[in-house]
């Protein structure tokens, strides 16, 4: 199957691929079976009151609500964002660079944390709206589901904007200079050149983003508690607290095709054309 | 510097890629000090038979002999043989005296001569006085002298060029070639080019190997490969040529023959039983105006397409009813006849080629 | 006009951006000098009690003791085995590359949850309850991805001429990788290194499900406290691990450059 000259190549990728597959595909693909186990032996019970009872139907609509708020205005911020970035440069642009790395590496439970504290009742930003007289009382913000968007935001931003700017910062700016210079004013410039040559850049920060906030555990539990269920938060308590595995592995498996469905969609939108 | 340089020899060499024979039993001699070209289209096989002599690519079968010694199970590092890369390739994280001191450094000298050896070749190369710069910080050009002083600098019996001049622009090229020459003869360095540029391989081969389809056509000196072309294929790649297709009519002396073409009948000196399909080709600078003075010239008439003028030359156009296109070289631009207008050329019977149709390919 | 107005608007939109993203740590520093349990900014002054209160965390010193050995030993393995793994993709020219590229990089698509009560399930029915190596084995899936991607990145850019040029001035094969592309590659390695080790520290959602009750990684240890008895001791040892990374970060950058850790520009 292999030359003689590709097989020492070949031999390079064994090391890696074998935990790869028998830590992750195998364990994945076993998820499957153990969704379909009750103590009658195989069931669909775990599928079907997840999606028969409308509460759990309802806890993967607020996922993917969830998901798609977060996405939606990350990609509202982040993409103008992108292109600033590439307009800055020297040390102001290693600093920016600096503020989107350094959230990034911090950690979800130390960001999420800090939130909390910033959406206090006593905390900065009850303060200020009070000090600028614009309300005269704290306002309840932690635990609500603008506060939950915005902190969910601020967490998977960099990711949304280092995609983004991968792609935007290598788009040669000839392009649309030669499409103005054809005469397409500027707004035609950026619609017809400049946004179909970012699309590889949005496409992965949307299914990045997405991916990670429908999949988020830390982030809601923390800014919302047990007010506001997620498919994370369901799969999480079915193993570690209600000892129920077939149902705790269905819902994984719904959340793993979501997944999966991100990854597929974005592959193929992400394809240049031609 | 001392001439340390090795005669090559080539035998029977053939390589295969999957179902593709990129050399066919190739044999090459090559002597000590000479300055030999591989010149071919892309496909030809000269890269392969390049990368096979240093080392980077094992033959099927066939043997490589390199100063004597049998080298063809030889890995690159044993060979001792120079390459320089059509990209350079040189080493980013080393400033340029690094790059030259790079195999220098695997030889075990000590400090001190390594940094009079690197200084040396540097001078060689005009460069010392950037020794100390990144690669990033030179022109192509500089580059390139700093990839030529990095394979000299090991003092190789050979040292091989692959396409290392394509990447420069032409007046710099040009430049280069003439320089290159002339620092090779002073080194005495066998050489070894390959490039499908016939311009370079002319100025710089003291024998230019021309290839096609893994085989070598022709191997001689510059001035016999151009007067005398062994092949449709070689006369095609060399220079440029007027070539006419013809049916032969007959022997009208011993090693004669008499061809009709679309523009007249020619003779030339060539064996060629009656009714083969010829191709006639003639060299542009040898054709002249006027209907045929002697017995010893073929005449050709037909009408002017174009004149083009390019500064020291111009290059006369003239088309037969069939599309068949005759190119006459003339010198300066004065005097031509205006397009559109009927025209006489006439060349001497001796400077006539005759190759077999089939050839054309 | 238009253009420069939209070039302002972008320009703004990243400043503020930056803004946005550094608010939170900031508050979490202040508050971390806060001299009253209340999470307040420091208005009657400054504390440092709170960071003295970190050692004295139950249960402390054994999570960031095994979260550092975790994330080290993790991200090493990950870096050979994925090292060499995209060096066969990339110089192989095998059949399917594309596809065992996809492979190693998809772990970070994938909800680690998933592949956390995944590994759970597995763990237990091969046998192995020891919470210290199944969070060994679980990491290097966590890490490998990260090294994977930003090597494939990197050796695709990596001229594989130099080896040759190296090969004909004297190196054995080994040599000339050592001597060439060893240097070549490690601003990736370094990059590639950082957001292993990092995504192994950090990491919540494989870990929770692998931890016992005395193996317990920092990341499961902060949720606690959290959760149980908040206090600014936890924006002091946030602040401390916010220090270390941008420590981290100014080294990157000082060896790599954190615009081609962005993966853009070299």
């Amino acid at each position: 199957m292999l030359s003689r000259e590709q097989r020492p190549w070949a031999a390079l990728l064994l090391p890696a691929l074998v935990p790869l597959c028998g830590l992750f595909l195998l364990p994945l693909a076993l998820l499957l079976p153990v969704s379909l186990t009750s103590a009658q032996g195989f069931s669909l019970a775990a599928y079907g009151k997840l999606f028969g009872d409308s509460y759990y139907l309802g806890i993967i609509g607020n996922s993917l609500k969830f998901a798609a708020l977060t996405t939606f205005f990350a990609l509202l911020i982040g993409y103008p964002a992108a292109f600033g970035l590439t307009y800055i440069k020297g040390k102001l642009r290693s600093a920016l660079l600096l503020s989107l790395f350094l959230p990034l590496s911090i950690g979800v439970i130390v960001k999420s944390f800090a939130w909390t504290v910033l959406l206090r009742s006593t905390g900065v930003v009850n303060k200020t709206l009070m000090a600028l007289h614009i309300i005269d009382e704290p306002v309840r913000l932690i635990f609500t589901q603008t506060a939950l968007i915005v902190g969910a935001v601020n967490i998977f931003l960099p990711f949304m904007i280092l995609s983004v700017y991968a792609v935007v910062a290598q788009i040669d700016k000839r392009l649309s200079e030669a499409a103005a210079t054809l005469g397409a004013p500027p707004l035609l410039c950026f619609l017809r050149v400049t946004l179909p040559l970012s699309l590889p850049g949005i496409v992965a920060g949307t299914a990045l983003v997405f991916s990670l906030s429908v999949s988020a555990y830390v982030v809601p539990t923390l800014l919302m508690g047990e007010r506001y269920q997620t498919l994370p938060t369901l799969i999480a308590k079915s193993f570690l607290l209600t000892r129920e595995p077939a149902f705790g592995a269905a819902a994984g498996a719904v959340l793993l095709a979501i997944a999966l469905a991100v990854v597929i969609l974005s592959s193929k939108l992400g394809k240049p054309r031609g | 510097m001392s001439s340390q340089a090795a005669p090559l020899t080539i035998k029977a060499v053939s390589k295969q890629y999957g179902p593709t024979t990129v050399l066919d039993r190739v044999d090459l001699d090559i002597a000590a000090g000479e300055l030999v070209t591989l010149l071919g289209p892309s496909g030809c096989g000269k890269t392969t038979l390049l990368r096979a002599i240093a080392g980077l690519v094992t033959p099927d079968s066939g043997s490589i002999s390199i100063d004597g010694r049998d080298v063809t199970k030889l890995p690159p590092h044993k060979r001792q043989v120079g390459v320089v890369f059509q990209n350079y390739a040189l080493f980013p994280h080393l400033s340029v005296a690094g790059n030259v001191a790079f195999g220098l450094r695997l030889k075990g000298m000590d400090a001190k001569a390594i940094a009079a050896t690197v200084a040396l070749y540097l001078e060689l190369v005009h460069l010392g006085h950037v020794a100390e710069r990144p690669i990033s910080a030179l022109s192509g050009g500089q580059q390139q002298r700093v990839a030529l002083a990095r394979a000299l600098a090991v003092q190789p019996g050979v040292i091989l060029f692959d396409e290392a001049l394509s990447a420069l622009d032409r007046n710099l090229r040009e430049e280069m070639q003439v320089e290159l020459r002339h620092l090779l003869r002073r080194i005495g360095t066998t050489a070894i080019f390959v490039t499908h540029d016939q311009d370079e391989a002319l100025t710089m081969s003291d024998r230019i190997a021309v290839m096609y389809r893994g085989r070598i056509e022709q191997y001689t000196d510059p001035k016999t490969l151009y007067a005398a072309p062994a092949s449709l294929f070689a006369m095609s790649f060399i220079g440029q040529s007027t070539q006419l297709h013809g049916e032969v009519l007959g022997n009208p002396a011993q090693g004669m023959v008499e061809i009709k073409t679309a523009l007249g009948r020619l003779r030339a000196a060539a064996n060629f039983a009656p009714g083969s399909s010829v191709v006639v080709a003639v060299r542009p600078e040898c054709l002249q105006l006027g209907s045929a003075p002697s017995a010893e010239s073929n005449a050709i008439a037909g009408r002017m397409t174009a004149a083009i003028f390019h500064g020291a030359h111009s290059m006369l156009h003239l088309a037969a009813e069939d599309g068949q296109r005759v190119v006459a070289q003339f010198s300066g631009g004065q005097g031509l006849p205006d397009e559109g207008s009927d025209v006489s050329l006439h060349w001497p019977v001796a400077q006539t080629f005759v190759y077999p149709a089939a050839e054309a390919a | 006009m238009t253009q420069r107005l939209a070039t302002t608007f972008a320009i703004l939109m990243a400043l503020l951006a930056a803004l946005f993203l550094l608010a939170p740590l900031l508050v979490i520093v202040a508050t971390s000098f806060s001299p009253t349990p209340v999470f307040d900014l420091p208005s009657g002054g400054l504390s440092t009690r709170w960071y003295e209160r970190i050692t004295r965390l139950d249960g402390f010193w054994p999570a960031l003791y095994l979260t550092l050995e975790v994330a080290l030993i993790s991200t090493a393995a990950a870096l050979l085995l994925g090292t060499l793994a995209a060096i066969g993709i990339q110089r192989g020219k095998l059949p399917g590359a594309d596809l065992v590229a996809a492979l190693l990089v998809s772990p970070l698509m994938l909800p680690g949850l998933v592949i956390g009560i995944a590994l759970l399930q597995f763990f237990r029915g091969a046998g192995l309850t020891a919470a210290h190596p199944a969070l060994l084995l679980a990491h290097l899936i966590i890490t490998l991805p990260f090294v994977a991607r930003t090597m494939l990145a990197g050796l695709s850019r990596f001229d594989f001429t130099l080896i040759d040029a190296a090969r004909c001035l004297g190196c054995n094969f080994p040599q000339a990788v050592v001597k060439v592309m060893v240097p070549a590659l490690a601003p990736s390695f370094f990059t590639a290194g950082f957001f292993a080790f990092l995504a192994s520290f950090d990491n919540y959602p494989i870990s929770i499900f692998l931890t016992d009750a005395r193996t317990k990684t920092l990341p499961i240890k902060m949720l606690q406290y959290i959760e149980e008895a908040p206090d600014p001791t936890l924006a002091a040892l946030s602040s401390l691990i916010l220090g270390a990374t941008l420590l981290l970060l100014l080294l990157g950058d000082r060896l790599v450059g954190l615009n081609r850790m962005a993966g853009t520009g070299d």
